[in-house]
């Protein structure tokens, strides 16, 4: 987070400096234009749902559990993330 | 290390005051994520984990509009819809009866997720090429259920 932040600052106070030097009296402006870019995704990535909704309909979650008194089918667990 | 996305796509001025735009942003990585299984009907008991690796891409299809301060920089705002595709790799295990995790979990999967996004930023217009720098708030549902949130940075460049 901190490294995004340093970068945007450091890439807004560069663009600023250079947009307000170089900018001429082009009102041409074009129609179509080509976007070419990066994401610098956060971390932070939430999930919700039920198991079934997180890993999907084909697991069962009674298929990977040995221990018989964890044979429930109405069991209902949620998942979060603990690190990315 | 922060997941970078690779951004392409194309943008139409309009004669009304805002502009259209489509474009595609693909992961440089796969991004994973493990959680731990907890389960709530029994004292929320830590029962198990999984690794979850995502790796695809989303094509968005927005409408974006500027508001100019001065004759080289402004401020825009975005919305619009997200459609992604993406390929789904499930690995962990559950403890057994004596404690012991069992790596038993082993799913691979792909699902198409839809949502949509709010974007909020600054340009720079540099001799008609502009810098965009922006935030995203993306909210996605996904086919085979469950939604996720993302937020992330965006820096952009129009010629």
């Amino acid at each position: 987070m901190r490294t995004i932040f340093i970068s945007f600052v450091f890439i807004f106070s560069s663009s600023f400096i250079l947009a307000q030097e170089t900018q001429g009296n082009n009102t041409d402006k074009k129609n179509v234009r080509i976007i070419l870019g990066l994401n610098m995704c956060t971390p932070n990535t939430y999930f919700s749902g039920s198991q079934e909704q997180i890993l999907g309909n084909n697991f069962h979650y009674e298929e990977y559990i040995d221990s018989p008194n964890k044979h429930d089918s109405n069991k209902f667990c949620y998942w979060y993330k603990a690190f990315n | 290390m922060i997941p970078i996305n690779f951004v392409i796509g194309t943008k139409l001025s309009t004669k009304y005051d805002f502009d259209l735009f489509i474009k595609t942003s693909i992961q440089s990585k796969p991004i994973h994520h493990m959680f731990d299984i907890y389960d709530y009907s029994n004292s929320n008991e830590d029962i198990g984990y999984v690794t979850i690796t995502t790796y695809g891409g989303y094509t968005s299809f927005g409408i974006s509009k500027k508001k100019e301060i001065a004759s080289f920089f402004g401020i825009m705002a975005s919305t619009g819809l997200n459609v992604g595709s993406y390929n789904i790799h499930k690995k962990g295990g559950v403890k057994d009866s004596l404690g012991y995790y069992v790596e038993s979990i082993r799913i691979n999967d792909s699902f198409t997720s839809i949502g949509g996004y709010f974007q909020l930023g600054a340009y720079f217009d540099i001799n008609d090429f502009i810098i965009n720098l922006s935030y995203d708030a993306c909210v996605n549902a996904r086919t085979n259920g469950g939604a996720t949130l993302v937020h992330q940075a965006s820096l952009s460049f129009e010629f």
